[in-house]
């Protein structure tokens, strides 16, 4: 991504995010039911759609690394999977504050959605040792294709497991027969939404830069130390790093 | 199971939103470190590619401490 289109989209972000934001404190009726502790909903339900998206795609970027064995797009794999990973985290606290507001209890055990969430999120944690504990490269991001893609079909089966559960607590706001959220409740959300799918791909962005800029480094770095022999220490990166096979 | 809802819910609205700008604060604040450790190593590679041309042994740019920091702390 060029310098320019970077920063339009940083710029973007910052803005969408801010907007979005701004309407959820300043213009967006209170909930009647919830009250003012609904506001946490234009942050926590578009965090989770996003990270759960997020590792979808991580799945299909596996895909296309074991259909074409090209290592962007398991580097891309990876970051998807990382960010998320770090959304996740954001869902869950956001989650818990949420719980904490309305149900008096930071977290419910016999709730499907919030239970299912955590396991996809312990899931996902097991991807870096996963991935960590293969030494071979391009096994290793064999492997880690092999475990995005599987992970990755669970996140929609498991989704819809949820959804056709009966649910004790959790509100089900979108697609309910009495027609979901209002007008400017859903336009806000969609902007919190756009503001959040923005945040991740800039991130995303960022992190393959660093990455595509780290293998660049390492490649330099073995080629001016190749008759040292001091560039093995570059095989024993863990994470991939862009570098040309 | 809900006797214990507070009635005023202010304070959690505000820490869910305040943790999530926390954490991309510190997010990017890792990137930043990770994006300063890749120049500092470009740097390096340049010092060692100019030296290389003179003719002269590269000095490390951190005062040869390089060798003591081992690659895989930099993933």
């Amino acid at each position: 991504m060029s310098s320019s289109r970077f920063k339009a989209l940083a710029i973007a972000t910052v803005v969408i995010l801010m907007v979005g934001f701004g309407l959820v404190f300043f213009w967006v009726p209170m909930d009647a039911d919830q009250g003012f502790k609904q506001k946490i909903f234009y942050l926590h339900v578009p965090l989770a759609i996003v990270a759960l998206l997020g590792f979808v795609a991580g799945g299909v970027e596996g895909f296309r690394h074991l259909r074409s064995g090209d290592r962007r797009h398991d580097a891309n794999s990876y970051v998807f999977i990382h960010l998320s990973i770090v959304f996740g985290v954001a869902v869950l606290i956001t989650g818990c504050l949420w719980a904490k507001a309305s149900w008096g209890h930071f977290w419910v055990w016999d709730e499907p959605t919030l239970v299912s969430f955590l396991i996809v999120f312990l899931m996902y944690c097991t991807y870096y040792p996963f991935r960590y504990a293969i030494e071979d490269r391009d096994r290793q991001a064999r492997y880690a294709s092999v475990f995005a893609i599987t992970a990755g079909a669970f996140v929609p089966l498991n989704f819809m497991a949820v959804r056709m559960a009966e649910s004790i607590i959790h509100p089900r706001v979108f697609a309910t027969s009495s027609g979901g959220l209002p007008g400017s409740m859903m336009f806000t959300f969609l902007v919190c939404l756009a503001g959040i799918a923005l945040l991740w791909v800039l991130l995303v962005q960022v992190e393959l830069a660093g990455k595509k800029a780290s293998g660049t480094v390492s490649r330099l770095r073995r080629a001016l130390h190749a008759d040292e022999n001091s560039g093995g220490s570059v095989s024993g990166r863990i994470a991939p790093n862009m570098e040309a096979k | 199971m809900f006797d214990a809802v507070p009635n005023d819910s202010t304070g959690y609205v505000f820490a869910a939103y305040v943790v999530f700008l926390l954490m991309i604060l510190i997010y990017i604040g890792i990137l930043g470190a990770k994006f300063q450790r890749i120049n500092r190593d470009i740097g390096e590679l340049t010092d060692e590619v100019e030296a290389g041309k003179a003719g002269v042994k590269p000095a490390s740019r951190n005062g040869g401490t390089e060798a003591a920091e081992p690659e895989e702390s930099r993933v």
